[in-house]
């Protein structure tokens, strides 16, 4: 175990992935932390900064100068701007004399050179002389927080077997070897969320503490991912941590306590984790492609054109998921007056913005769903685009084509979309010509209703009418549908751990838009439980959407309602 | 052969002749000619009677193969047998009754032929026995007739033309065939008679079983004397006035058995009327298929083609190209006139003709058939033409991608610049992106025998291929994007199993299975055996094992943009034509 946790303290390759987890660790060793890493600037040098005893002895200052990977010649006293020795000088000639806090002024302090790996052979003389130096001189000490003493830390504090249940490292061993069957690997994960936020942890201490391995644990499996070139598995788990963590945080939002600030904490570090993850996934691996006629499709190596299908609409949902996430960001940073931030944030999402549009042009089979349950997608995407009105031509564009070929592909008996899920009955379908078989695989139906929804709203009267007339030339059968949460959702919908929600049925499709959305809207009226979503209640929406995705649930009318709203 | 003589009289005084006779002709096949000359010799000296054994009744129930053993063994002693010209006459319309509807029923009247050749009064006899109990002896009148005449034509042509007017009908028929087969032997004023009594028949007869025998006498006296023409052509446009299947099933024999070249003149007659073909004879399609591809042979592509044009747009939705496979086969070796057919067929605008190229290229096992477009036909058209006709050839033979891409490449020094800037699109999306296979390196080794016009486009082509297979290359490694190990399992099962059963559907009809039975090798690359000679000794042998494969290249786009592929193909097909289905 002690392995497995330096192996992914070693592949920490930024400073702020380091300093992701210490405060945590040092929370739970018992430490105040007093000074958290702020993104993309030391304080004075200083990235964490904390007080209290530890084995045994007095109260100390612990001050931490934070450095990924090893540290040798370069990291120690190299150009770099993040390298050690330039980073204590600023923390002896600035920090301590103007920016250590009043209470702790009298306190022994002590210097924690941390880094993930170890001290070269070859710096270490240097370094050593260094803090003799500086020791002899100021009276501080130094403390080498190298990556042995942190995993013994972590595995001591965090994921010792008393806290844990026995099958816990199996499973962590189990998913973290499994990276390259990311499913399986996920399968695993997902027992060891189940395990770690289990219900009969009930303490509100023993709750910060869970949060806090779940949130390690998803660290070590990220890196280890990131290492195998694999971040599948990581991407799955981190949706499903999110959404379990917050099913845990949300009875916490309310109180305004130590611990509650503790626990909300350690769930934005997991979905700071998780948006680390969308932004390697996606940024990374993804857009540079999405310009590419059909380089992401051919990189599916497909065994047929489901893979195709299934993989791109799936990498569609991701990238409008994580659009509506930075959108999510910006909004905060709005509202916090953070204009540099806004800025970025808002360059951001142009590019999520392009990247979607790019993705649908040059992988022409998104405009072909297979399945019904691609109106998630087709949602996530469409409701991310039309948050900016540049985009609503495109829009049109794309849902346009899309339904042209829906109904082409529907008169050849091509694969049309069916109610189908299983990826045996996908390959096969359409198993036959039979009018009967087509009857059955399209007999009801989110896709049409959702794209008409849109349609409607958006003013694409072309498309809204040519819904209408083929639900009345080829889908009398096909019960158009929406589906809204309802008073057991919030209990069950961030684990779905049962079903819940309810469907609204027979819609007015064959009435006029306004008729239609008026239908659809007012069952939102009628509907309270949508705004009683703790997400929602706390201004945290896309976790809703995530949940929709990574479950499957159709995205609540609602949500198309805000749109009209402007809201 | 006096042993075996001597087998046979012993057979005779048993009673057990014919089943002797039967166990000797199987029992070797040297023997059939000793056999045939004990029997001749036997019966000649009056020790059997050949021809009363044969006459008895019920010899079929005795099973198919001794009867038509024995009875073949009439057939070639019969020209040198002695016997009674009745009692021969009423042994041989004895053994076709017998046979019934089988193919080798009337296999015995040319042997009864010879028989009555051999001496003229044989004939003559049995013209009078005939006569008197014409309808009797039905079956016997075509050879006593064509027999007769070959000492003594004129008595027995007017004997022919006397039946003619019988009042049975198949009297008539019969008679009538007979005129066609008499030996004229070139005498002008015979066949000049004979072709009277015909156009005379046709002139006064209704009945189009026997206009059609009548043609078919016609023809065969234009075949002895070829300065008959044109009155047999004015015969011919009158019989074929009434379109009548059976009139145009026989028109499609004559067709077909064409020994001689028909005269230009009746051909484009005969043509015409086969136009009116029904589509559920099979039988006169295969005759017209057979004739037409001798019109092939004979270099008259041209009427073939028009032929073909009009039958198939006539039956457009019973017959397709693939009811002429003789002449498809022919169509697909010649490569000039295939690539005519192409042009022609595309230009004409019409989704039959496009949907007849399509199967026509279907019917080939060769896939890499080229092609080049027929500049005459593409000259003087409007701007926009050339563009057209490649769509057609991308929409029609996508899944022919040499064909589609030789033809193109040929297209180009004729095409305008706005027609090039899309059809240079075309090569690249779907073509070489949907063949990487096959398709560059067809171009890469053609381009040096292109136009300087041409090889810019295949060049620019080219290049952007290479561009995209950069981009491509560089999307190939991202892990996340595979389909899950489950999927992957689920969809080889699924395939394994797709396979599975095409195989076995495929290995009931194989014709191998049915010729050799089958052995499994578990293991090893051959097979030992050991294999006894005449001489009982054992030899070994080892057998090497050989391996067959097979590799087709699936379009990518199949896979990547289905969707385009098949909207595509019928887009491309429809776009311009005159109709749609």
């Amino acid at each position: 175990m002690k392995l497995i946790i330096k192996e992914y303290l070693a592949t920490l390759k930024e400073r702020d992935e380091l300093d992701a987890i210490l405060p945590d660790l040092l929370s739970e060793i018992g430490l105040n932390v007093f000074t958290r890493p702020n993104r993309g600037s030391r304080q004075s040098g200083v990235d964490v900064g904390a007080n209290g005893c530890m084995d045994g002895k007095d109260e100390m200052v612990y001050l931490f100068a934070i450095k990924s990977g090893d540290l040798d010649r370069d990291s120690w006293n190299g150009k770099s701007v993040q390298a050690l020795r330039p980073s204590i000088e600023e923390i002896i000639d600035a920090y301590i004399p103007t920016r250590l806090p009043l209470e702790h002024k009298e306190k022994p302090i002590v210097i924690c050179l941390c880094f993930g790996g170890v001290i070269k052979e070859t710096v270490r003389l240097e370094v050593e002389g260094y803090q003799e130096n500086i020791s002899k001189k100021y009276g501080i000490k130094f403390e080498e927080w190298n990556g042995d003493k942190l995993a013994n830390l972590i595995l001591t504090n965090f994921l010792r077997e008393e806290l844990l249940p026995k099958k816990f490292q199996s499973y962590l061993r189990k998913s973290l070897s499994l990276l390259d069957e990311p499913e399986a690997s996920y399968k695993h994960f997902i027992n060891i969320v189940k395990m770690i936020l289990r219900s009969d942890v009930k303490k509100d201490k023993e709750i910060a503490t869970a949060l806090r391995q779940l949130n390690i644990c998803l660290w070590i499996l990220f890196s280890w991912c990131r290492e195998a070139n694999n971040l599948e598995a990581a991407f799955l788990s981190s949706e499903f941590s999110v959404l379990y963590a917050w099913e845990t945080t949300k009875s916490f939002l309310t109180q305004k306590t130590q611990i509650s600030s503790q626990v909300i904490s350690s769930f934005e570090s997991i979905l700071q984790v998780y948006q680390l993850i969308c932004t390697q996934f996606l940024e990374v691996k993804i857009f540079p492609h999405v310009d590419k006629l059909f380089a992401l499709s051919n990189a599916v190596r497909p065994s047929c054109e489901v893979d195709v299908n299934l993989k791109l609409f799936d990498v569609l949902g991701r990238i409008a998921i994580s659009g509506i996430w930075n959108y999510w960001n910006l909004q905060k940073s709005i509202k916090n007056n953070n204009s540099d931030q806004s800025h970025v944030l808002k360059s951001k999402l142009q590019l999520y913005f392009n990247s979607i549009k790019q993705l649908i042009i040059n992988n022409p089979i998104l405009f072909s769903p297979y399945k019904d349950d691609q109106a998630i997608e087709i949602a996530l995407a469409t409701w991310f685009l039309a948050l900016d009105s540049r985009n609503h031509k495109f829009i049109h564009d794309w849902l346009s084509e899309l339904i042209l070929r829906v109904f082409f592909n529907f008169k050849r008996y091509n694969k049309y979309p069916c109610i189908f899920r299983s990826y045996s009955q996908l390959i096969k379908h359409p198993e036959s010509n039979l009018e009967e078989y087509r009857m059955e695989a399209t007999s009801a139906s989110i896709l049409y209703p959702t794209i008409a929804a849109f349609s409607a709203l958006l003013g694409f009267e072309d498309i809204y009418k040519e819904i209408q007339n083929k639900k009345e030339e080829l889908l009398k059968h096909c019960n158009f549908q929406f589906w809204y949460p309802d008073e057991i959702s919030e209990t069950f919908f961030y684990t779905n751990s049962s079903m819940h929600g309810a469907a609204l049925s027979h819609l007015f499709i064959e009435k006029s838009k306004e008729e239609f959305l008026n239908q659809i809207f007012k069952e939102c009226k009628e509907n309270h439980f949508f705004e009683e979503m703790s997400a929602n209640k706390y201004g945290i929406f896309p976790i809703v959407l995530l949940g929709c995705r990574h479950f499957r649930l159709p995205i609540p009318v609602h949500f198309i309602k805000i749109l009209k709203d402007g809201s | 052969m006096e042993k075996l003589k001597e087998k046979l009289f012993k057979a005779q005084n048993q009673g057990n002749l014919l089943e002797i006779i039967y166990e000797i002709n199987n029992s070797s096949d040297n023997v059939k000619q000793t056999l045939n000359k004990a029997l001749i010799s036997l019966h000649n000296e009056s020790k059997i009677n050949i021809i009363a054994e044969l006459r008895k009744s019920s010899l079929r129930l005795k099973g198919n193969d001794f009867f038509f053993s024995n009875r073949l063994i009439l057939e070639e002693v019969l020209p040198e047998i002695v016997a009674p010209v009745d009692e021969v006459m009423d042994c041989v319309r004895h053994l076709y009754i017998e046979a019934g509807n089988d193919i080798a029923a009337s296999w015995i009247f040319e042997a009864f032929k010879k028989y009555c050749e051999v001496d003229q009064l044989r004939s003559k006899n049995a013209l009078q026995i005939i006569e008197i109990s014409v309808e009797k002896w039905l079956c016997l009148i075509i050879p006593v007739i064509t027999s007769g005449s070959k000492h003594q034509a004129s008595e027995f042509l007017s004997k022919a033309i006397l039946f003619t007017q019988h009042e049975n009908i198949n009297v008539r028929l019969k008679a009538i065939f007979a005129i066609g087969k008499i030996n004229y032997d070139d005498n002008s004023v015979l066949l000049k008679k004979a072709l009277e009594s015909l156009k005379n028949i046709v002139n006064h007869e209704d009945d189009c079983r026997l206009l059609s025998q009548a043609m078919n006498a016609v023809y065969s006296l234009y075949v002895i004397d070829e300065k008959l023409k044109s009155e047999i052509i004015q015969i011919f446009k009158k019989i074929l006035t009434k379109n009548d299947e059976i009139i145009l099933n026989t028109t499609s024999e004559i067709f077909r058995f064409q020994n001689i070249k028909i005269p230009e003149e009746l051909l484009d007659i005969i043509l015409e009327a086969l136009k009116n073909i029904n589509h559920q004879n099979t039988t006169s399609l295969v005759n017209i298929d057979y004739g037409l591809h001798k019109l092939l042979e004979l270099k008259q592509e041209e009427k073939v083609i028009l032929f073909l044009e009009y039958v198939l747009l006539k039956n457009e939705k019973y017959l397709s190209i693939g009811n002429f496979s003789s002449a498809i086969r022919d169509i697909l070796n010649n490569n000039q006139l295939l690539s005519k057919l192409v042009t022609r067929w595309f230009l004409s605008k019409n989704i039959s003709l496009g949907k007849a190229i399509g199967d026509l290229f279907m019917s080939s096992h060769s896939k890499d058939i080229q092609i080049i477009a027929d500049k005459d036909l593409l000259t003087k058209q409007p701007e926009g033409t050339c563009l057209f006709v490649v769509k057609k050839v991308i929409g029609w033979l996508f899944n022919r991608p040499i064909s589609c891409i030789s033809f193109i490449i040929s297209i180009i020094d004729i095409a305008n610049e706005n027609e090039i800037d899309e059809i240079s699109k075309l090569i690249f999306n779907p073509l070489l992106i949907s063949f990487p296979g096959r398709v560059p390196p067809y171009l890469i080794k053609n381009k040096s025998n292109c136009s300087p016009k041409t090889q810019i486009i295949i060049d620019g082509a080219l290049n952007k291929f290479d561009n995209f297979q950069s981009d491509i290359k560089a999307a190939i490694d991202i892990p996340e994007l595979l389909p899950s190990q489950t999927h992957q399992e689920i969809y080889s099962r699924y395939f394994n199993q797709k396979f599975e059963d095409s195989l076995k559907t495929a290995q009931k009809n194989s014709i191998i299975n049915k010729i050799a039975s089958k052995s499994v090798l578990l293991y090893g690359h051959k097979s030992i055996d050991y294999i006894q000679d005449p001489n009982n000794d054992l030899h070994r042998v080892e057998i090497p094992l050989k391996s067959f494969e097979h590799s087709i290249e699936i379009p990518n786009l199949e896979y990547l943009d289905p969707f385009a592929l098949d909207y595509m193909a019928v887009v491309f097909r429809l776009e311009g034509c005159c109709e749609l289905k």
